[in-house]
């Protein structure tokens, strides 16, 4: 079984995190991984920062910017987690746009996060027949499952197809829009929650998109196995010239109502 | 295969549709439908009277004698520049928006560079009751402001991107952001051969109303259906797309693509993605790009907006690989120096993206006998800024 299904299986209303690589500061992530490890987050997200992320809205997007500006590379960032990883006990999960996979070559990047240690990539624009052609043998090879994405507007049929080729968890989108998006309590479609429970899938489901409170978290835990923050998360660390660790704390704290 | 994609939007190697889950449906409906839209009468009727009576087709088919002389041989030029709105943009767009209106939609986004496309969009949703939004870099918008003011008149909102290199690559990114997050009511409708499949097939068969034109013309004049060259300029490649199309399976035709070399005098200020860009994914479809070392898709160069694009639509980078045409790249200066030769030589002021087709002439070696046509994609009078720029710049040097 892969790290990300064992942690699925032994927590309860799982929170994952995404991080940015590289921002605020270049060498940000030896600080923030520890730091969401310790507040008891269940599985973290890692972005590589691309120029023209398509998904995203303007946080990520100025994230990813300020990030490749410090100089963070794919190459920059396997060499900082081969450092973080072995020290903890979070699975790591990478997230990307595919053309950043494509020109590191496509074998090199499921060897380097087996050599990491990642327990999981997420690549939101492969399509599935390239999927199925060209990287899942791969993936497959060296162990790294790919944790795939499914909407609102994603036929049933096609998310059966999804389930049978992700591994790890299924990322729902919580409504149609791009990350970021001002999702209150009322704007998570429960009703495409409820269908996903009742389509019985192989993976569990963790909703993410616009996930901003502590409110949209709970609902969000109600209908599916847990959370994904994203946004929030930046925007709670940005610009903030404190101590990061306590920062990352009380972000998680208040998610969590501690 | 040629000139169309195989069943995933493939050719050969180039294409796709890179697209994250949040656009498959609106993708799917189009890829689902386009076809059987596209060729039924009821679209083709439409179609060809709108092309008729409102663009003003057939374009001419201009022997330009003064050219011709200059360089030894038959040159005649595709007078896109007389369509409505003064460019090629208006085949495309027209198309797309019968297309959209039979799969119910409500509002046009567009993305927007020089700001042809823009006003091309503006125009055809005036024309059909559409809402329309048009997206556009902040730094072209500055470069082209006589296009704006067009698109106001027309009753479009300008949406003034300020992300990322504010040109029309950040433009796309966020027209599609937008059709993301308004997916039901909202055709994004895409202003050249790019963008995930079935955008790129779309956009050139809608605008192969081009080569199909100069085909019948050329038999009227010269009892030949089959001309020695077609030399278009390519920056996602839409003019050139259609100026090739139904010339792509006949080896006898030499297809020259153009693309912006930009500055002489810095190498990486360019807008040549097949000459000097990598195989990556940009806007959902693997092609030709312009991306540094680390796979970053790097700001283009041109001094003419509609070509400094950091990408080429999958068709061209087929093209070029399968060597079934030939890319060639002009400078900024090379482009200029075209234009006022067109100007001078035929009373012809073209476009900054045309110049570079014009400029091509001087790369090529012709026979007499040759026939050559050269697409003049669009009119110079959105470009006066930058030429006048130049001519200015150009006197202090003197």
């Amino acid at each position: 079984m892969n790290s990300i299904k064992k942690q699925l299986e032994t927590h309860d209303k799982v929170l994952s995190v995404f991080v940015t690589a590289g921002y605020p500061k270049v060498n940000s992530l030896y600080e923030i991984l520890p730091a969401l490890e310790k507040s008891g987050v269940h599985l973290v997200e890692v972005g590589i920062p691309f120029s023209d992320p398509l998904a995203d809205g303007a946080t990520i997007q100025h994230t990813s910017k300020v990030a490749i500006n410090n100089g963070m590379t794919l190459k920059l960032i396997f060499n900082q987690l081969k450092e973080i990883i072995p020290a903890l006990n979070v699975p790591v999960i990478l997230m990307g746009y595919l053309n950043s996979v494509y020109h590191f070559g496509i074998e090199n990047f499921y060897k380097h996060c087996k050599q990491v240690g990642v327990s999981g990539v997420i690549i939101p624009d492969i399509p599935l027949v390239e999927l199925q052609k060209n990287y899942l043998p791969f993936s497959k090879k060296y162990e790294i499952p790919h944790i795939l994405m499914v909407t609102p507007t994603t036929p049933a049929s096609r998310v059966k197809q999804i389930d049978d080729l992700a591994e790890g968890f299924i990322y729902a989108v919580s409504n149609s829009s791009t990350t970021g998006g001002d999702n209150s309590r009322s704007n998570i479609d429960v009703a495409y929650l409820k269908e996903l429970q009742s389509l019985r899938l192989k993976n569990d489901v963790l909703v993410g998109f616009g996930i901003n409170s502590r409110d949209a978290y709970e609902l969000a835990c109600k209908y599916a196995k847990g959370a994904i923050v994203g946004t929030a998360f930046l925007k709670s660390i940005s610009e903030y010239d404190g101590n990061l660790c306590e920062r990352v704390l009380c972000f998680v704290n208040k998610l969590k109502n501690r | 295969m040629t000139k169309f994609p195989d069943e995933n939007g493939y050719y050969g190697e180039f294409g796709g549709a890179f697209i994250p889950e949040l656009l498959w449906a609106n993708i799917a409906e189009l890829t689902d439908n386009y076809e059987a839209i596209l060729n039924s009468d009821s679209f083709k009727n439409e179609f060809n009277e709108l092309l008729h009576d409102y663009v003003g087709r057939p374009t001419p088919l201009f022997f330009a004698q003064n050219l011709s002389k200059r360089y030894g041989a038959k040159i005649y030029l595709k007078r896109e520049d007389l369509c409505h709105t003064g460019a090629h943009k208006l085949n495309n767009v027209l198309g797309q928006i019968l297309l959209a209106k039979r799969l119910g939609k409500k509002r046009i986004i567009a993305e927007t560079g020089a700001g042809q496309h823009g006003v091309a969009t503006a125009t055809a949703c005036a024309l059909m009751g559409l809402k329309c939004t048009v997206f556009m870099g902040a730094k072209d918008a500055i470069r082209q402001k006589p296009n704006i003011l067009r698109m106001r008149m027309l009753g479009a909102e300008i949406i003034e991107v300020r992300s990322g290199s504010q040109t029309l690559k950040d433009a796309t990114n966020d027209a599609i952001r937008y059709w993301i997050n308004n997916p039901a009511e909202t055709h994004y409708l895409i202003g050249s051969t790019i963008g995930p499949h079935p955008y790129p097939d779309i956009v050139a068969r809608l605008q192969s109303v081009i080569s199909e034109e100069i085909r019948n013309q050329l038999n009227q004049k010269e009892k030949t259906m089959f001309p020695n060259y077609v030399i278009a300029c390519v920056g996602g490649g839409s003019n050139a797309a259609g100026a090739f199309f139904h010339f792509i399976d006949n080896p006898s035709v030499n297809l020259i693509g153009v693309e912006a070399g930009g500055t002489m005098d810095d190498a990486s200020k360019t807008a040549a993605s097949i000459l000097k860009g990598k195989v990556g994914i940009i806007h959902g479809c693997k092609t030709y790009l312009l991306q540094n070392n680390d796979g970053q898709i790097i700001e283009a160069h041109s001094v003419s907006a509609g070509l400094d694009y950091p990408g080429i639509g999958p068709l061209h980078a087929y093209l070029n690989k399968s060597q079934l045409a030939k890319y060639v790249s002009v400078y900024d200066e090379e482009a200029i120096q075209a234009a006022l030769l067109l100007t001078r030589l035929e009373g012809i002021i073209p476009a900054l993206e045309s110049a570079h087709a014009i400029a091509a002439l001087d790369k090529l070696k012709f026979k007499n006998t040759d026939i050559v046509v050269v697409n003049l994609s669009g009119r110079g009078d959105k470009d006066l800024d930058t030429y006048k720029l130049y001519f200015e710049n150009d006197n202090k040097n003197e």
